[in-house]
């Protein structure tokens, strides 16, 4: 098992956020995260990340205990969080946020090298590059999350509503992308509110309600389940 | 004419100074969202570290500020890491009730241990030319060519370095820069020292120029905020905007009325800049 949470217990005050929940996360799989607002999607995500401690439980990763890890050693593990909202540094131009996407690697020649990558992946940000990312429209913005993340050459990518906001055409090139990152290797958690795309996407889906765990199984079965498509499909 | 022109280089050069100190403040705050008192007494301190190096022990001048920036570079990560870490993140007063402790504590000892006698650092540069009239010293035109290549520097340092791209980072938002991989913790220390090393700087310079006492600190305190809160909290570009705004009213006033009515001035124009841009001249929203 690459990514496990066991039995996760997270509280904002005395708001209990998420309720034992348990996510199992193998090499090379896309899992989802589905469910509606305040379902504590978000909060694992970021009690993986190690932005916030959990009450209880444990999160694994490649069997060592990581719930008491503090973020930046979590990056250096190859974890790699791409916060909802896109979190982006909105002062900086596209270049510096894809260099400190690049942080933790010493190596100059591999940060150019990176980056020239990412400006083939989405071209627009060469021509961006010196742009404030706040002057970039939302799915410029995403790209540039995407980019940033992918600069940390991650193992395991965690994805917070990457189509959040953003125009169908640009949905779609997430998409894609996402699908090549998945077949190049990569371990994906991938939280979604749209949940057709996520179950689309992904091998293995969790439906959380209030915390907990309602559901959860392979996708493409989840994609047929009645309660799952009246809920959270629109059907 | 000469007259005007001379005021406007003492103001330009006193502009440089203020900016380096409100430059540290800002610094500071920016990074960690706490109100440094002390800071002040970063500045007599820096001053204080060179009048011993130069005049006490006849070491040479300039090594001299190049020490003190590193003691008061070092002592202000030490605050940081002893003191104001634990205050990150909470309530903006527990900072300031802590600095302005730091401020007596710092102030009452330098008292005892320097004295309170006024004290001067001999200059390391002398002479001066005629120009259109008036005099320039060599002196001022060294200390504002320093403080200008400071400013400079600290520029290129915080957009072309890592560590400079992570002070800004972690200023503009913790929790993301945390996922890039920085240690937020870091980047607190050397941010709290840098802006103290700045500060140090200024003493040094200003305590040439002009005398020094344990208590400078407090009035150059009350400059860098004025300074910090007109160009906008946060803002290096302000605080060097800010820092000559007041250096030329500082310099103009005093010299054609009085010193009184130019720190009278400097706060109507503050009073000013915040009625039309609340934030200050190129501030953010704090909240």
């Amino acid at each position: 098992m690459l990514l496990e949470v066991d039995k996760l217990h997270l509280h904002y005050g005395k708001v209990e956020a998420v309720k034992g929940v348990t996510v199992k996360l193998e090499q090379g799989e896309v899992i989802t995260l589905i469910g509606a607002n305040g379902a504590g999607k978000s909060s694992i995500l970021k009690a993986i990340s190690g932005l916030v401690r959990p009450s209880s439980g444990e999160i694994r990763y490649n069997g060592k205990r990581i719930d008491k890890t503090a973020p930046n050693d979590i990056v250096g593990m190859g974890i790699v969080h791409v916060p909802e909202g896109r979190r982006l540094f909105k002062l900086m131009t596209v270049r510096e946020n894809l260099r400190l996407g690049a942080y933790l690697n010493k190596d100059r020649a591999a940060i150019h090298q990176g980056i020239e990558d990412v400006f083939d992946r989405f071209p627009i940000l060469r021509e961006k590059q010196n742009e404030m990312a706040g002057r970039l429209s939302g799915g410029q913005q995403q790209m540039v999350a995407m980019g940033r993340a992918l600069m940390a050459r991650p193992k395991v990518l965690l994805m917070d509503e990457p189509s959040l906001g953003l125009a169908p055409i640009m949905i779609d090139q997430i998409a894609e992308l996402i699908v090549s990152l998945r077949d190049s290797g990569l371990s994906i958690i991938l939280v979604e509110q749209n949940a057709n795309l996520a179950l689309t996407l992904s091998n293995h889906g969790y439906v959380l309600e209030t915390g907990s765990i309602a559901l959860h199984g392979p996708s493409a079965e989840l994609l047929e389940n009645p309660e799952v498509a009246k809920a959270y499909l629109g059907a | 004419m000469s007259e005007l022109l001379q005021m406007g280089l003492t103001g330009f050069n006193l502009g440089l100074m203020y900016a380096l100190i409100a430059i540290g403040l800002t610094l500071i705050f920016g990074v960690m969202r706490i109100i440094q008192y002390a800071h002040g007494e970063m500045f007599m301190l820096g001053a204080f570290t060179l009048y011993y190096w130069n005049a006490e022990f006849g070491l040479p001048y300039w090594p001299g500020v190049a020490v003190s920036a590193v003691v008061i570079f070092l002592f202000g990560a030490f605050l940081q890491i002893v003191l104001f870490r634990r205050l990150h993140g909470k309530n903006i007063l527990y900072s300031l009730a802590v600095s302005l402790g730091l401020v007596l504590i710092i102030s009452s000892s330098g008292q005892i241990l320097f004295g309170t006698t006024v004290k001067g650092i001999p200059s390391a540069v002398s002479g001066g030319v005629l120009f259109a009239g008036t005099y320039l010293s060599y002196e001022r035109m060294v200390i504002s060519a320093v403080s200008a290549a400071l400013i400079l520097a600290l520029w290129f340092f915080l957009r072309f370095t890592t560590t400079g791209l992570a002070i800004r980072a972690v200023a503009e938002d913790p929790d993301t820069s945390a996922l890039q991989g920085i240690r937020t913790s870091r980047i607190h220390w050397i941010a709290f020292g840098l802006g103290s090393s700045m500060a140090a700087i200024a003493g040094c310079m200003m305590g040439t120029l002009l005398s020094i006492v344990p208590t400078m600190g407090f009035l150059a305190t009350i400059k860098a905020f004025m300074i910090v809160i007109m160009g906008g909290l946060g803002s290096v570009l302000g605080a060097v905007v800010g820092g000559l705004i007041l250096g030329m009213i500082d310099s103009v006033v005093t010299t054609t009325i009085s010193s009184d009515i130019a720190l009278i001035l400097s706060f109507v124009v503050i009073f000013l800049v915040l009625v039309f841009r609340p934030s200050g001249l190129f501030g953010q929203h704090w909240d």
